[in-house]
């Protein structure tokens, strides 16, 4: 039984036998209180440390700096996403092997376990809670789930043109209880509409063909509005207006790598932790050593900043004006901070080994970086860029913060 | 064959060279292990 349950169920009784059992009500008040051996507490300071060669996941308290638990038998991590339900208890994970794992985060334990697919990319939430959706590499396709019991609701199969199936990636969740998502081979972008989903009704699917080649990730922006997939098999990227989306996918950034070599890619770039500072969106360049910067109002590249190396996350501070960068290898050992006003580096951190992640505590004061190589996560604070706590974790990657619970696109 | 799409990579596609980080015979290494299975062997 939730803890919170708890106090409710003794005031039904209560109120039922007003007089006729007071030391019963006592007694079972003592019991149900011992029975929930998870204290009060909130969950909206708590998180997620993926352990990506173990299969586990630690469970963490970002106001104590420290692991609360730990779960095991999640499947293969090498590539995993977390979302959370909308009351931020629940974590679900998405693994490689195409495991989908509902973790209770009060209690520590798995409460639910499907295996959707055979290879996974990551999946999204939806606007109010009730589905969870999950892109798969092989056999392909998208899955949809209840979130409370993860009984299956409906797949879709990605077939291109051709009629060969194709990986789906950049799966995000958008306003009205939509999930938008790209095809790598097919080079597609589909938008589903669910709201008439969960009975016997079919997702409503609009698909746009020729977006580019090689779409690799796909974020949205944090209004909702816009659909933004990077393209790995050329130089730019394709818009979707959710406002217009009639009005079809445009190119845009078309040809930002021109005249220049491009430089062998050792680790795809991630979108989905993009930065936006005023009208000016920051992105990862493929291929080279520097971030773009985007101005939101027309779609143009507005500038580009040099940095260490190949960008695979470029992430905003939350409420600072600036820009954090990890790096492909083998600059995987170092992050960098812009100011993303003056458009420069400002400092250079080595906070471990194979930098795998960033991941702000919701009002930004701290960072939480994985250092892979280093078997640790460790914790800067933003405003002095020191270090001021870490913690040991077995070859940690993604740290998912339950703030995200409040956030579109994830 | 392998080996040298290892260490050359694939022009046109996501596999880049690794020749800058690996010898002819960790290359040799890995395809062998592949082609054993790796790395879901253990499970």
């Amino acid at each position: 039984m939730p803890p919170t349950e708890s106090p409710l169920t003794t005031r039904r009784h209560t109120l039922r036998t007003p007089r006729a059992f007071p030391a019963f009500v006592t007694l079972l008040a003592l019991l149900l209180a011992a029975c929930s051996t998870v204290p009060l507490r909130g969950t909206g300071d708590l998180g997620v440390v993926i352990e990506r060669t173990t299969g586990q996941a630690q469970i963490v308290d970002t106001t104590r700096d420290r692991v609360l638990a730990q779960i095991s038998g999640l499947g293969d991590l090498s590539h995993a996403t977390v979302v959370f339900s909308r009351d931020q208890r629940y974590a679900y994970v998405f693994a490689r092997d195409g495991a989908l794992t509902k973790i209770d985060l009060l209690r520590a334990r798995i409460v639910a376990r499907v295996m959707q697919a055979k290879n996974s990319i990551g999946g999204a939430i939806s606007q109010d809670g009730r589905f969870i959706a999950a892109a798969n590499y092989y056999p392909g396709g998208v899955n949809i789930f209840r979130a409370d019991t993860l009984a299956p609701v409906a797949h879709m199969a990605t077939r291109g043109p051709n009629g060969k199936p194709s990986r789906v990636v950049g799966l995000v969740s958008a306003p009205g209880d939509r999930f938008v998502f790209s095809l790598f081979d097919a080079g597609e972008i589909w938008l589903v509409d669910l709201a008439h989903a969960g009975g016997t009704a079919e997702p409503r699917i609009m698909k746009f063909r020729d977006v580019g080649r090689e779409p690799y990730d796909g974020v949205l922006t944090p209004d909702g509005r816009y659909y933004l997939a990077g393209l790995f098999g050329e130089d730019g990227m394709a818009l979707l207006d959710l406002w217009h989306p009639k009005a079809g996918v445009r190119r845009i950034l078309e040809g930002y790598g021109k005249g220049r070599r491009r430089l062998p890619v050792y680790k795809m770039p991630h979108l989905e932790g993009w930065a936006f500072i005023g009208r000016y969106a920051f992105v990862p360049a493929v291929g080279h050593h520097e971030v773009l910067v985007v101005d939101t109002g027309r779609w143009r590249l507005a500038g580009r900043i040099p940095v260490a190396g190949q960008p695979v996350f470029v992430v905003g501070q939350p409420y600072s004006g600036r820009v954090w960068v990890n790096f492909a290898f083998p600059h995987n050992d170092r992050v960098q901070v812009i100011d993303g006003v003056r458009r420069r580096v400002i400092a250079t951190l080595h906070p471990g080994k194979g930098i795998m992640y960033m991941e702000f505590t919701p009002r930004g004061t701290q960072v939480w970086m994985s250092a892979r190589d280093s078997d640790r996560v460790v914790i800067y604070d933003t405003a002095s860029l020191r270090r001021i706590a870490s913690f040991r974790s077995t070859r940690p990657s993604g740290i998912f913060f339950t703030s995200r619970a409040y956030k579109l696109g994830w | 064959m392998l080996e040298q799409v290892i260490l050359d990579g694939r022009p046109g596609t996501p596999m880049p060279p690794w020749r800058r980080f690996l010898s002819p015979a960790d290359a040799r290494w890995i395809v062998e292990k592949l082609q054993e299975g790796f790395p879901n062997a253990a499970n």
